[in-house]
């Protein structure tokens, strides 16, 4: 179900640096992102860059485009300026996918 | 009275000369607020647009103000059957140009209160002072203004309530006109000239490159945009999508955002139905942090309405992909979680009825563990109520309008149709297809501050 993304923890290493700065503050953090079938995608992002490169990544890994699906953070949509230190996000967080729903009914 | 009181008593803003300045202030300034009244009066006339009376007789005598008001009623009686007769025959100008006219028909009047008030002070101030005479001319002007000023107003809502009828008595009518908004929608054409002003975003959206439209942000809102392609939706008689559902939440979270009889309401998006009500994909707890605290930010916005504990918490469910219905949990006054659906309602129960149920009852508890620790928890008897004698779609594309007007209807009262929905907004009992109601909720949805109440 699961499966890692862009900067997986491909070393020991960025898992140190994790630890060295969880003291401090931590330049990145890891997403998980959760679709509403609950399919998770993990990506380690730094606090700094705007998640609209988290987004289309996601998008493209899914093959849908950006604009048709959501990204909530907290119940909020996140947009695509929106940084993880913008949003408070903290490591390990999840942000949700929706996707657009219809209804008017046709049997 | 001395010569001092006479002389102010001249500069009384007489509404007979109100077209005229009210030069012969004298320099004596003690009086600016005198000034004031005068000009806004002059303004109100001017923005409602009415003539002011032939006779210049000072003060107005009452049979001059009767035949004031009948000329008034006489020409706006002939303008609004001419209205309607422009309405019912789908003319879009005439559409556009009735919403601009609600508008400012809501400004007129609370303007009028205004000036009601600035009158007061302004007789209030003159007794205060020893100036009796001019006090006395000031009221007599200001029962003049009232009567004038009610009539006309009265004689306008009597207007909009006619002109809003043709959603229900001419429903051809509003399909012709959803089809002009949409052709003028994807043609681009530029309505500011073509009908002289630009009323509202309505217009300007029509006209924006893009096509889409952002919901002016608020608490409750985090810069929602629609797109071109949902508006079409509503246009078209298509099946409703959710963004532009959750557009309508924002709107309705702040029309709706004050208690009305001791009565708050709460709307939340289509996501967080999804994920705590139906089909539940997410399990409660996240809702809050590791401390307990809530995190929900949209939750967290409407913290105030959970206060004096009777709260409506409305929520819009999709089943499937296919089907929108609402649920909404009833807490203070009783103890229910309501379904209003516009398809299976009096059936057996449908299904997702009672996972709803369960969840907004663990949804509850929730809340009040998180935000009331204090208070007793106690295991309540919840009651399911679906309710099937509502108005129900006949088509197989309306049930998001439906749900839409639903969730209005609760807005005012905790039924469909109850006595605090404006008529305009009521369902009605048969309809084969819900055209006009598309109509009014595109108008909600894209002007600004327009209540048809």
């Amino acid at each position: 179900m699961s499966e890692e993304q862009q900067v997986p923890f491909t070393s020991q290493q960025d898992m140190n640096q994790q630890d060295d700065t969880k003291t401090g503050d931590p330049e990145t953090i890891n997403v998980k992102v959760v679709s509403s079938s609950g399919d998770e995608v993990f990506f380690k992002i730094k606090r700094t860059t705007q998640l609209r490169k988290l987004l289309g990544a996601y998008a493209n890994k899914v093959g849908k485009d950006v604009n048709t699906i959501r990204f909530l953070y907290d119940g909020t949509r996140i947009s695509e300026t929106d940084t993880p230190h913008s949003l408070e996000m903290e490591d390990n967080d999840t942000i949700d996918v929706m996707v657009e729903q219809v209804g008017g009914y046709s049997s | 009275m001395s010569r001092n009181d006479e002389d102010r008593a001249a500069v009384v803003p007489s509404i007979t000369i109100l077209s005229r300045t009210i030069s012969t202030t004298s320099s004596d300034s003690s009086f600016p607020k005198l000034e004031i009244l005068a000009q806004n009066i002059r303004r109100w006339f001017v923005e409602a647009r009415i003539s002011l009376p032939s006779s210049s007789a000072e003060p107005l005598p009452p049979s001059e103000v009767d035949k004031w008001v009948e000329e008034i009623n006489l020409v706006y009686g002939q303008r609004a059957e001419q209205h309607w007769a422009n309405l019912v025959s789908g003319n879009l100008e005439s559409y556009l140009l009735s919403m601009r006219e609600q508008k400012q028909l809501h400004h007129l009047e609370e303007f009028r209160k205004q000036l009601a008030q600035e009158f007061q002070d302004v007789a209030v101030l003159c007794d205060a002072h020893g100036y009796s005479s001019l006090s006395s001319a000031i009221r007599d002007q200001q029962r003049i203004f009232r009567r004038v000023s009610l009539e006309f107003i009265a004689m306008n809502q009597g207007v909009e309530r006619t002109t809003h009828s043709w959603r229900d008595t001419h429903p051809q009518t509003a399909v012709v006109l959803l089809e002009q908004v949409r052709l003028e929608y994807y043609q681009t054409m530029n309505l500011k000239s073509y009908i002289g002003f630009q009323p509202f975003q309505f217009v300007s959206l029509l006209k924006s490159k893009s096509g889409c439209y952002q919901i002016p942000r608020s608490l409750w809102n985090d810069g929602h945009i629609i797109r071109p392609s949902d508006l079409d939706a509503m246009l078209a008689m298509k099946w409703l999508n959710s963004s532009l559902i959750d557009a309508f939440i924002s709107k309705l979270n702040v029309k709706f955002s004050g208690p009305h009889q001791h009565r708050n309401v709460a709307f939340f998006e289509t996501s967080f139905a999804t994920h705590y009500v139906y089909p539940g994909t997410k399990p409660h707890h996240t809702l809050t942090n590791a401390q307990g605290s809530m995190k929900y930010r949209p939750l967290k916005a409407l913290r105030d309405r959970f206060t004096d504990g009777n709260v409506t918490l409305i929520c819009p469910v999709n089943a499937s992909n296919t089907h929108w219905f609402i649920v909404a949990l009833c807490a203070g006054d009783s103890f229910t979680v309501n379904v209003m659906d516009s398809l299976h309602g009096s059936g057996p129960v449908f299904p997702p009825y009672l996972t709803a149920y369960e969840n907004l009852k663990i949804l509850w508890k929730t809340i009040l563990m998180t935000w009331f620790k204090g208070s007793e928890i106690e295991d309540r008897e919840w009651k399911l109520v679906v309710h099937s004698d509502i108005p129900r779609q006949r088509n197989n594309s309306d049930c998001g309008v439906f749900a839409l007007m639903y969730m209005m209807h609760l807005g005012y009262g905790p039924r469909i149709n109850n006595e605090c929905v404006p008529i305009s907004y009521r369902l009605p009992e048969a309809s084969d297809d819900l055209a006009g109601i598309r109509l009014l909720l595109l108008e909600e949805l894209l002007l600004e501050h327009v209540d048809l109440n």
